[in-house]
């Protein structure tokens, strides 16, 4: 039962993703750069998870990709807030942040390559914190400022949030309790990413009706 | 045994990420909560700011008057009476013609006649009669005569509301606004058309004054006395005020009250 709902979840959740791609990508030319980057995220995203529907409807093993999952999502996430936030004090965060992280997760494979077909923890963190740091400043700078990008931002933080809860007692569940129990974690994740997509398209619904900025 | 240690190296990972994620969190409301604090501060600044330079306008708009009517009262009044006295003065010297009597007393009852003039005149600027005797709209009829014998341009004036419901002091204020525009419209606008309505909106009464003048640019005029004056009192009237305006396409403002 739990498997079904998930699933025609997931499907919404894809739907959505690709709903909101459309949008971004319509007139991309035309629009600002951190819609241009942001549609990039989107399109990626887009592109991993259907690999991942792919391979799994295959029976084949998909955990690999949730690795480049993260990475590019920390990756177009991080270059994303960077074209957004305009303090240079934030900026330079993300420029040290960026190269800090991507060495620790080199250093991290190197020591233990055999991590690579299996799911990380401590990728999952190192690669969702920053992001969660990138969120609030931009929250931050929008305090006193006309909302951009504000309902994408709500929503990624509740889906970082939410999502890193999930993945991280994924295991702990994994090591105490059975397979159907891990597919209560999937279905919870599942249910975040719809709410997600929605922020996102909420978002891009009012800046079409605002006039989105180029 | 295994199990147990993988369940505590993955429960204090764990642990350790969320207190993470917690603080940044707290940090960000922490920051935000000096930010917002920040800004009201600033806010108020500014509005303390504006506060003084209405005063400073108000004074400084009651030392012009003061001038004005120094200046009035020497120039039409106090130099004709010096030469009234200077006059009948001339009237104690002994043998005088009765041509030269005639002559002397005429010149007297000339000044004097002009003088008393002048003074009803000044007193008439200070505060027009008809407005406190007959209210407001009697008073801007008579203020619309008044601008219209400059032949500069018309006025059309409209009203819907029951203007005595203001009080005295509502209705001074009104005036007063009215008067400035009326002068600004004269001393700068080139207008060839003037229209003041009073009328009732859906929630509110409003005020709405039009020229066809020459305008100026709205977004960053330096406000002059005559504007600032308006301002402080739409203040007083705790009204609110609109003004569209740009270069050619003349001037109007909506006060809502």
């Amino acid at each position: 039962m739990i498997k079904l709902v998930s699933e025609i979840f997931a499907d919404i959740g894809y739907l959505l993703l690709l709903i909101n791609c459309i949008l971004l990508g319509k007139n991309i030319l035309k629009k600002a750069k951190p819609y241009k980057v942001f549609f990039a995220y989107n399109l990626t995203m887009f592109i991993i998870q259907m690999t991942s529907k792919v391979l799994f409807t295959l029976k084949m093993n998909n955990l690999f990709l949730s690795h480049f999952y993260f990475v590019f999502q920390f990756l177009l996430l991080s270059y994303f807030y960077y074209v957004l936030l305009e303090v240079q004090f934030q900026r330079k965060i993300i420029r040290i942040a960026l190269p800090t992280t991507l060495l620790l997760l080199s250093i991290h494979y190197a020591i233990e390559p055999e991590l690579f077909f299996a799911f990380n923890l401590f990728e999952v963190f190192i690669s969702t914190l920053p992001i969660v740091v990138f969120a609030v400043f931009h929250l931050y700078n929008l305090l006193n400022k006309e909302h951009y990008f504000y309902y994408t931002t709500i929503g990624l933080l509740i889906y970082l949030y939410g999502s890193t809860f999930l993945f991280l007692s994924y295991d702990l569940i994994m090591i105490v309790g059975d397979k159907q129990t891990g597919k209560y974690t999937w279905f919870f994740n599942i249910c975040l990413y719809v709410v997600y997509q929605l922020f996102i398209l909420k978002d891009l619904l009012k800046q079409r009706k605002n006039g989105i900025r180029t | 045994m295994e199990s147990e240690l993988e369940i505590i190296k993955v429960f204090t990972f764990t642990f350790f990420a969320f207190i993470a994620m917690a603080l940044v969190l707290i940090l960000f409301f922490y920051y935000s909560r000096k930010k917002i604090v920040a800004q009201q501060l600033e806010t108020k600044n500014l509005e303390i700011a504006h506060q003084k330079q209405m005063l400073q306008t108000v004074i400084q708009t009651q030392e012009t008057e003061r001038e004005r009517i120094a200046r009035d009262l020497h120039d039409g009044i106090s130099s004709k009476l010096n030469v009234v006295s200077l006059n009948s003065h001339l009237l104690k010297t002994p043998n005088l013609s009765v041509a030269e009597i005639e002559d002397i007393t005429n010149n007297i009852n000339d000044l004097t006649s002009k003088a008393l003039e002048n003074s009803r005149q000044i007193a008439h600027d200070l505060f027009p009669p008809v407005f406190d005797k007959f209210g407001l709209k009697a008073g801007i009829e008579e203020l619309i005569v008044e601008f219209k014998s400059t032949n500069k341009f018309e006025v059309s004036f409209s009203n819907e509301l029951n203007l005595d419901l203001l009080t005295k002091e509502q209705q001074l204020n009104f005036f007063r606004i009215i008067q400035e525009l009326l002068n600004n419209t004269l001393k700068y606008a080139q207008a060839k058309k003037v229209s003041i309505k009073f009328m009732r909106l859906s929630k509110f009464n409003a005020l709405i004054y039009k020229d066809d003048g020459i305008g100026f640019k709205n977004s960053n005029v330096k406000k002059g006395m005559g504007l600032t004056n308006i301002e402080s009192r739409v203040s007083f009237l705790k009204a609110n005020y609109l003004i569209k305006t740009s270069p050619n396409n003349g001037f109007e403002i909506n006060i809502t009250f």
